[in-house]
């Protein structure tokens, strides 16, 4: 398993991009599900820096294993208890004019995914985010 | 790396962001659209075939921006998406509420009066 911790701010998100990329490269992991490593990833560290810490200080971890065919990425942070799955989904049937700005990242998480799992553990969030990535081990 | 570059044909308005459109980036794009708009401009058309990576604060700047659009009873357009860019679009609904063009042709016919 590996991990990065930075400070939850926009800024840190160029180092997190690279350590996911990275890592995945050397876990040989399709390619094709890269950009959906990297969108799952924006997501979840932008819901972070906006919504959990709101513009204070405050740090998030990211974790990375494969095994068996499976590739997680592990979110955690110190913010408020929030549950992103409990969200409820964006209505997608409404015209262009009512159609709500915002609501989609997580939306497109869950899209993303094939597995999530949230979890508090004492003062953090833990947010589980599992791909199939059986073809790279196909491969090998 | 992002950037934005804009051209004019006859009275369409031809937007074309390149690279990564996230929570970085989505500042720039949101600046360059609301520019266009305040210069009275009324037909765009957004050509995504640079744009490798959408996150969700592009499509709120798109959305946002559709949404100016129509009320100053103009037009927008999309065209040329890169499919990871047109799978986001499709998860998202985008696809319903947007006229999406498979290329710059179209979308400029699209756009004639």
């Amino acid at each position: 398993m590996q991990s990065l911790r930075l400070p939850a701010r926009l800024d840190s998100l160029e180092q997190f991009r690279a350590f996911v990329a990275d890592t995945a490269k050397r876990e040989q992991i399709p390619s094709e599900l890269v950009p959906k490593l990297e969108l799952v990833l924006e997501e979840l560290l932008t819901n972070l820096v906006f919504h959990a810490y709101k513009g204070n200080d405050g740090s998030a971890e990211v974790q990375c294993s494969a095994e068996g065919g499976t590739f997680c990425l592990r979110f955690v942070d110190e913010g408020p208890p929030f549950d992103p799955l409990k969200r409820p989904p964006p209505d997608l049937s409404k015209p262009l004019e009512e159609r709500q700005i915002g609501g989609l990242g997580i939306h497109l998480v869950k899209n993303m995914a094939d597995r999530l799992e949230y979890r508090r553990d004492r003062d953090r969030n833990i947010l589980t985010v599992c791909f199939d990535a059986k073809e790279a081990k196909r491969e090998t | 790396m992002f950037d934005v570059k804009h051209e004019q044909q006859e009275k369409i308005v031809i937007l074309s962001p390149g690279g990564r459109l996230d929570a970085v980036a989505a500042p720039e794009l949101e600046r360059k659209c609301h520019e266009l708009l305040d210069d009275g401009k009324k037909a765009f058309l957004l050509d995504l075939a640079g744009l490798d990576f959408v996150a969700s604060a592009g499509l709120r700047v798109f959305l946002a921006f559709a949404k100016l659009v129509k009320k100053a009873d103009g037009q927008l357009v999309f065209c040329c998406l890169r499919d990871e860019v047109l799978e986001v679009f499709r998860i998202t609904g985008f696809t319903d509420i947007f006229s999406v063009c498979a290329s710059r042709k179209e979308a400029i016919d699209a756009l004639q009066p």
